[in-house]
């Protein structure tokens, strides 16, 4: 948690929970690991050389602390908006954003608990069906974690939950 | 259990420096503890007092004079923190270890240790709970029983075992059937090993079944905190989310969305800042 680390080189970007990151330059990859109950979005304009991505944590603010905050990475209903908002500045256009979304599990507490990752999977679902946002690759849901990496080169998203390599998006 | 004493006092020892974290929760239990206590107890570990100094001297702290002295660094840091850090940094030592029986890293592990110690710790502040303190050190240590666990069966026919098992079953209690003791009672033994208090050991044993336990809120709060780092993705291993969260505890120390965001906003102040120094601490020792 924190601001998004970058290696050495500059080639490897890790995200953290409630973090976003956008780029521009076709360079390098994007991780973020170990999605459990949050989502990971990734945006990527092969045209423009855009990419980004957003690991949220929970669908809404609700405390006192958090509420009327704007670009807060940790919310579905801030961070969405505020990963769009970076892109576009850097110079992507919503008809040629590609979308993926990987996390959204949950604990085993069957139609029990907090249910947190089908909340924040209702509330993104929900966003971005009211602002005509497609997803080009998506695997959401079940009870286990999921790392995700984008390509910025290609904008290829590739997955590994359980150890299983996974590609989620590719040209 | 009389077996699994055995076969704990048989494993190789897990460190050392637990007589600092035994000596400091003893302590620090005592809200008048000194400055002078601290520096004692500091002293005894040049990897801790490292640690301190380069904590004080961070630009988080604000100074404009660099300290070099551990009482000035003391001063500095103030208690709260330095109990937090000295706990860190003793715990590290002791469960900081990869756990590849249970398909966790070194790091992972310890991130997840450091989540669970600032979470409980939060949320026994927002109960006044009247030892947070306790509570960030239950937190610390809730699994510590996988590394004895991993050490009594074997890395890799743990490992085996758990990639076998159905991703429905509730961890602690396949631990149980799978193998006659969990990681949560061999953490509880280990702890008392150590000579920690009985309060913390308790908390250990009954974290992943909250309800079994008679003094609970404690205990509640480490159930809640371990719940939460899962659901946040920090230390999943082999076993993903198969986890039950105890809706009893959730009701009694009310639980909810809410808490989850202010856990998330107490990870973004303190995470970083423990788990740095701690690594670096390790890689000057």
């Amino acid at each position: 948690m924190g601001v998004p680390k970058v290696d050495c080189a500059g080639s490897t970007h890790t995200i953290g929970i409630a973090e976003l990151i956008v780029v521009s330059g076709k360079q390098g990859t994007m991780i973020t690991h170990a999605l459990g109950s949050c989502i990971g979005i990734t945006v990527f304009d092969p045209v423009a050389g855009v990419g980004g991505l957003l690991h949220f944590m929970l669908d809404q603010p609700r405390s006192a602390e958090h509420k009327g905050e704007k670009a807060d990475a940790m919310f579905a209903t801030t961070g969405i908006p505020e990963l769009f908002r970076q892109a576009y500045a850097k110079g992507a256009k919503k008809e040629r954003l590609i979308v993926c979304a990987a996390g959204g599990a949950d604990l085993l507490n069957p139609g029990g608990g907090m249910q947190i990752g089908r909340r924040n999977l209702l509330m993104m679902q929900r966003l971005f069906w009211k602002n005509g946002v497609p997803l080009a690759g998506e695997s959401t849901g079940g009870g286990v974690a999921r790392t995700m990496r984008m390509d910025l080169a290609t904008g290829s998203v590739t997955l590994n939950a359980a150890g299983k390599e996974e590609t989620l998006w590719e040209i | 259990m009389g077996n699994l004493k055995d076969k704990l006092k048989n494993i190789e020892q897990l460190d050392a420096n637990v007589e600092v974290l035994a000596k400091i929760t003893s302590l620090f239990a005592n809200d008048e503890v000194s400055s002078d206590e601290i520096e004692a107890i500091l002293l005894t570990d040049v990897g801790l007092t490292t640690s301190l100094l380069r904590v004080a001297n961070s630009a988080a702290r604000g100074g404009s004079v660099q300290v070099k002295s551990l009482h000035d660094a003391i001063t500095r840091t103030g208690m709260k923190d330095i109990r937090r850090l000295v706990v860190a940094h003793s715990g590290a030592s002791a469960i900081g270890k990869d756990l590849e029986g249970y398909g966790v890293t070194k790091d992972e592990a310890w991130r997840a240790a450091v989540a669970g110690a600032i979470a409980a710790e939060g949320m026994a502040r927002r109960r006044n709970f009247p030892d947070p303190g306790m509570a960030f050190i239950a937190g610390l240590l809730r699994d510590c029983g996988k590394l004895a666990m991993q050490q009594i069966i074997g890395g890799d026919e743990l490992r085996r075992a758990i990639t076998d098992k159905d991703p429905t079953d509730d961890e602690a209690v396949w631990e149980q059937e799978h193998f006659g003791f969990d990681h949560c009672e061999a953490g509880s033994e280990l702890a008392r090993l150590w000579g920690l208090p009985e309060e913390l050991a308790v908390a250990i044993r009954d974290h992943h079944h909250p309800s079994d336990c008679e003094s609970q809120e404690l205990v509640d709060m480490v159930h809640c905190a371990d719940a939460a780092c899962l659901m946040m993705g920090i230390g999943i291993g082999l076993d993903g989310m198969a986890y039950e969260m105890d809706q009893g505890a959730c009701e009694r120390i009310q639980f909810d969305l809410s808490e989850m965001e202010l856990i998330g906003t107490d990870l973004r102040a303190g995470m970083e800042e423990l788990v740095n120094v701690v690594s670096e601490g390790e890689n000057n020792d």
